[in-house]
């Protein structure tokens, strides 16, 4: 990777890539800071921009919305006891208080920090991880691709909000979305039902609107409250004297590691890592008796884990391709659309793409601390824009974005009821990042699991002669077994303590 | 009368979710015996179908657990409140403005429908400050055909109507 680094420093470095990356990271940081609009929003809205720029340009815009966004929803948690993401869940029961006690800007200053000095632990580990996790997985044949992203799909559908059952149908929808259309291997139609517009089948970025954009908007639309303004306590950017952050430096770096090392692990996500992170910060600080009271270490250690997911949970996405959540199935998707194919071979094939992404993301981590330090003062007035003058943006752009990739009217419709769907399967609790991992990765699953009994003659059983897919399988196993295993705990321990 | 009024309330969402999940997967896996997917010379054995029906079929006894964990009342009590707690008027509203939109968009272009769309969504959700809607729904309409259409060249809904 050392040898592309000039070539990717120049990439990086070009007007465009530079403007593109500014630009988008002052937008990460408003849909961030605005509740109800997020990373997964963020990233929708941004798509059809990338549709016109370089590929470097495009990476720039979407780690930089990544990246920023995350930042962005612990600017709310501060100022309004509301996180604008809700990987900034964890921020709001330090962040807050810390604000009421007329500290809010010391508390950002935190929380830029934190997030900041997360992002480049996580960069630090998608170098040196990505590259050799992608040189090992150069082994894998259409067999042990199947067996790793049946156990990818299968983690990400335990780990999901809700049940596990609704978590696995949610895949398989995706999944079955991804048929329609001329099959991969034959070229036969399949599922069209004789509509032409389905001849083709589903294009991704309609799909991933409709569920991310279109269903947040018909959300909000039914849960909407009457509009008022919320109570915003003046922000502004201060930092903690040096003291202050040499007493928690070690939360600082063990927030990095628990953030960094959850994001690689398929479907847990940043707002399961800023808790763990919190939860661990309570527990091993000699100040655990001030948090929930606006400890700042508690604002800490959320921003530093949250952050330091960004790049963890790039590492199975761009060395795999492998989303681990649906932050990163949308990265990846919006990568696909630029021929920037995350994968085995991605490494291989691309590899000065590749570093220029690494150099981006130390930029992006980079203008969190400048738009957070520079923004500070603009905050308390972006909040008190309400979310029924944001939402009709946010409709001008999905429809913009789901128009632009064939510009066939039969897109706005495909949005509409992908919205529509969505937000009926939210209401009753399904995850929506499954769907769209499965329609991602229905595709490559198939073909890997046909060319796989091409293989074996059909054989499935052939299928653990390989160890890796075998260890894989025993590996899916085991989640799938795992609320059978704690039953059959939970009995044990029963008739123990009856005994 | 009053056990059945009992029985009725305890079912969960689930059930009806799972139910319709159900007959869709039925009826797709009822897709796949079409005899327009019998013939696949090259693939016989793994054709064309051979994935879609494990799926499907996976699919049809997950929405079968559903329904019956939703017969028995099982299910998350969170999800029960969400959707009893729906504001149906103004969802409808903004479900029917939204297509409708769509249509606008489609007939008139980004720089006509735009504006319309917006304000449309804006009133929808119930936003009534027209010094700000108007203006803000006629100027990103703009920027985004700048922005978008000419610098990035990227297609942008023109309008049946002019084309």
């Amino acid at each position: 990777m050392l040898a592309y680094l000039p070539e990717a420093i120049s990439l990086a470095f070009s007007w465009h890539a530079l403007i593109a990356l500014v630009a988008a990271s002052v937008l990460g940081v408003v849909v961030g800071v605005l509740p109800g609009l997020g990373s997964a929003l963020g990233l929708v809205m941004v798509l059809p921009i990338t549709f016109g720029l370089e590929p470097v340009a495009a990476i720039a815009v979407l780690v930089s919305v990544y990246a920023c966004s995350i930042y962005g929803g612990s600017v709310s948690a501060i100022l309004i006891n509301v996180p604008g993401t809700p990987q900034s869940a964890a921020t709001v029961m330090d962040g807050y208080p810390m604000a009421q006690q007329g500290k809010a800007a010391l508390a950002l200053g935190w929380a830029t920090m934190g997030s900041f000095i997360g992002g480049m632990f996580s960069l630090v580990m998608l170098v040196l991880l990505a590259p050799e996790l992608a040189r090992f997985s150069l082994r894998f044949g259409p067999i042990e691709i199947f067996a790793l992203i049946l156990f990818a799909m299968t983690t990400i559908a335990w780990v999901s909000h809700g049940s596990m059952v609704k978590g696995v149908l949610a895949s398989l929808i995706g999944v079955f979305l991804s048929f329609c259309g001329p099959d991969d291997l034959t070229g036969q139609l399949r599922f069209d039902f004789d509509i032409f517009e389905l001849s083709g089948g589903f294009e991704l970025v309609p799909v991933l609107i409709g569920i991310f954009a279109m269903s947040e908007i018909l959300v909000q639309a039914a849960f909407m409250k009457d509009a008022s303004a919320p109570m915003v306590i003046e922000g502004g950017f201060k930092l903690a004297p040096w003291p202050e952050w040499r007493a928690r430096w070690v939360t600082l770096l063990r927030s990095s590691g628990i953030g960094a090392f959850i994001g690689i692990l398929p479907g847990t996500g940043a707002t399961a890592a800023a808790f763990i992170a919190y939860a661990d910060a309570k527990r091993r600080s000699p100040r655990s008796a001030n948090f929930g009271h606006g400890e700042p270490e508690g604002v800490v250690a959320s921003e530093t884990a949250n952050n330091a997911v960004s790049g963890g949970a790039m590492i199975p996405m761009l060395a795999l391709g492998i989303p681990g959540d649906g932050v990163t199935a949308i990265m990846m998707g919006a990568l696909t659309v630029h021929g920037i194919i995350p994968g085995v071979f991605l490494f291989r094939d691309q590899p000065d793409l590749v570093t220029s992404l690494f150099v981006l993301f130390f930029l992006a981590n980079i203008m969190i601390l400048v738009v957070g330090a520079a923004g500070a003062g603009l905050y308390a007035k972006l909040l008190q824009a309400p979310i029924s003058l944001l939402m009709p943006a946010v409709v001008a752009l999905s429809f913009v974005g789901a128009f632009a990739m064939r510009t066939n009217p039969f897109d706005f419709a495909v949005s509409i009821v992908a919205g529509v769907v969505g937000f009926l399967l939210r209401l009753n609790g399904f995850p929506l990042a499954p769907i769209i991992i499965g329609f991602i990765l229905g595709t490559p699953l198939e073909r890997s699991v046909r060319q796989g009994l091409i293989m074996t003659d059909q054989s499935f059983l052939a299928f653990f002669n390989s160890p890796i897919a075998a260890f894989l399988f025993a590996l899916t196993a085991l989640v799938l077994l795992q609320p059978l295993v704690k039953l059959a705990i939970r009995a044990l321990r029963g008739t123990s303590n009856g005994a | 009368m009053h056990e059945d009024q009992n029985t009725a309330t305890r079912i969960h969402p689930d059930f009806f979710f799972g139910l319709v999940l159900l007959i869709i997967g039925v009826a797709l896996l009822w897709h796949t015996t079409s005899e327009r997917y019998d013939f696949d010379p090259l693939f016989d054995d793994v054709s064309t179908v051979y994935f879609p029906r494990m799926i499907l079929i996976l699919w049809v006894a997950l929405s079968a657990i559903l329904i019956v964990s939703g017969l028995r009342g099982r299910g998350s009590e969170e999800d029960r409140a969400r959707l009893m707690a729906v504001g149906l008027p103004r969802l409808f509203l903004v479900l029917a403005v939204i297509i409708a939109s769509a249509l606008v968009l489609w007939l008139t272009g980004l720089l006509i429908g735009g504006p319309i769309l917006m304000v449309a969504v804006g009133v929808a959700l119930g936003y009534r400050r027209w010094v700000i809607l108007v203006p803000v729904s006629t100027v990103l309409p703009i920027v985004i055909w700048f922005a978008l259409g000419k610098i990035a060249r990227i297609s942008l809904p023109s309008g049946i109507l002019w084309d």
